[in-house]
């Protein structure tokens, strides 16, 4: 019984590695059996974090797979047609003709003839219409070849010819333009305020549940930093491995869905999401457990 | 060791404890008595700064209680070994584990340890019961296990809150002789109870001092009962 005839230096009130270490193998941090097992609580923390975390995974999956895109990459090989009012002079219409002919990415361009306007009036409006009493509007055919832009080519089109107006049309071997893929990011944003509630919710649980445990540990001497440490790890714990079998579930998901494989090298990003959900999670339960410890001596 | 100067304690408008200069000297045996809810263990409970005086100056190991900071509660709480009147386990730990506990939240538990802690629950007659659970135990027994958590960190003093209320005599006897132990190592003890025949007991082994509260107040009455 040394103790008894000596005073022990305390040493130890802050996170060593070996604690994180504990807490990223599951294996109890000294301490830790301060907290009874957490019981039904954990187990629906866990599953609640797996749950959403498999939203998360397919959103981050798919917000990386493309990367950022811009409109000029994005144009397909194809054809494009410029509609100019049927008022349009033959000099205007010239004028737009040669300039159209200037911009890269233009293969080739023609004046649509007016039997071809005709035979794409006919399924709706018959073989024999008066075509030079209608104010049909002129249409030019573009062919389109890599590095068309078509943004540019509004522009280009509007200072000549005010009332002219762009119109793309996706080759019919082509695959049509995907959305921007950043956009999966923005999901991200409801799940990790939705994670954040879950966590505060499971710490106000579990902190209403062990209030005696806390009123204890303070009483034989425990500060305030340590009891904050075993919410927070048991929390991490239960949100990292919830998160962690979420990701496995949802990486499995998406490459049942897509045998082609998981698309771009970002995936790998997911290896992390454990990680960090697991310090949002400590950081959150910690925090709740200090204001509830104001209320004790 | 604590010195209260001119101290009250209310709880709400009620003034329990008013008017109390008192000292208790290191290495001495003290007893508390009065009748019940006089204020014993309130008065026990600012000892080990579980509660903070709504007026006056107290100071706990020297240290003035209005300017500690949380930590430092907690620190100065590891030199007083307190056996609470409930026990205040951690039901779901067995014997052994709420005993090492204290070295555990202090950050001083090491492997080698455990050698100290089985001599520790043996010195209390615990080492049959080190793996049973706080409910499995006896009224004694309790008292014994949180005997043995007050005293695992080596503290400078030792406040008992009526130990002896829920045990027989012989068990009340074994209690006071462990105490007994403690004091003639030198750590001061204080004991709130108001079993006149244990106080009758001790005062054959050692000076005690007894502490008697009543009308508010506490006043020194000496080693004669």
């Amino acid at each position: 019984m040394k103790r008894l005839f000596a005073n022990a230096v305390p040493w130890g009130d802050q996170i060593s590695l070996g604690a994180i270490r504990d807490v990223i193998t599951g294996r109890r941090h000294a301490g830790d059996h301060a907290l009874p097992t957490s019981g039904p609580v954990g187990v629906i923390t866990a599953l609640g974090a797996a749950a959403l975390s498999l939203p998360m995974v397919i959103a981050l999956v798919l917000g990386g797979s493309d990367g950022p895109v811009t409109a000029t990459a994005q144009v397909p090989d194809g054809i494009a047609t410029v509609r100019l009012p049927a008022a349009a002079e033959a000099a205007q219409i010239e004028t737009v003709l040669a300039r159209i002919d200037q911009m890269p990415g233009v293969a080739a361009s023609r004046t649509l003839p007016e039997t071809d306007r005709a035979a794409l009036l006919a399924p709706w409006l018959g073989a024999d219409l008066p075509m030079q009493d209608l104010p049909l509007p002129i249409l030019i055919d573009l062919s389109l070849s890599q590095g068309f832009d078509p943004a540019t080519a509004q522009e280009v089109l509007t200072r000549i010819a005010p009332a002219a107006v762009l119109h793309l049309h996706a080759d019919p071997g082509s695959s049509p333009r995907p959305p921007d893929a950043r956009g999966w990011y923005l999901a991200l944003i409801p799940l990790v305020l939705a994670f954040s509630a879950l966590i505060a919710l499971a710490a106000q649980t579990a902190l209403a549940m062990h209030v005696d445990t806390m009123a204890t540990l303070r009483l034989i001497g425990a500060k305030d930093s340590y009891i904050t440490r075993i919410f927070g790890y048991r929390a991490a714990r239960h949100i990292g491995w919830g998160t962690l079998a979420g990701s496995i579930l949802g990486l499995g998901l998406w490459s049942f869905l897509h045998p082609g494989g998981l698309p771009g090298p970002n995936w790998l990003l997911l290896l992390l999401l454990p990680g960090c959900t697991g310090v949002l999670a400590y950081f959150i339960t910690s925090q709740a457990a200090l204001r509830w410890l104001k209320g004790l001596t | 060791m604590i010195a209260f100067d001119q101290v009250a304690y209310s709880y709400g408008d009620r003034a329990l404890l008013s008017d109390l200069t008192i000292t208790l000297e290191p290495g001495g045996f003290y007893f508390l008595t009065g009748p019940s809810g006089a204020g014993k263990t309130t008065f026990l409970r600012m000892c080990y700064l579980d509660l903070v005086p709504s007026a006056g100056a107290l100071s706990v190991l020297g240290l003035p209680v209005a300017d500690m900071d949380r930590d430092t509660i907690a620190t100065t709480r590891r030199r007083l070994g307190v056996m609470h009147q409930d026990c205040l386990f951690l039901d779901h730990l067995s014997v052994f584990r709420n005993v090492e506990l204290p070295l555990a939240v202090s950050g001083q538990f090491s492997p080698s340890d455990a050698d100290d802690l089985a001599e520790l629950l043996d010195w209390v007659g615990l080492t049959p019961r080190a793996a049973a659970r706080p409910s499995e135990l006896s009224g004694g027994e309790r008292q014994r296990a949180a005997l043995a958590r007050a005293i695992v960190l080596s503290p400078d003093m030792i406040i008992a809150d009526e130990p002896t209320g829920n045990v027989d005599w012989d068990m009340s006897l074994r209690l006071l002789g462990l105490l007994l132990e403690l004091n003639k190592l030198g750590k001061t003890i204080l004991i709130a109870t108001h079993d006149l025949t244990l106080i009758r007991a001790a005062k054959s082994e050692v000076a005690a001092r007894i502490l008697r509260i009543s009308e508010g107040t506490v006043q020194m009455a000496g080693a004669d009962l």
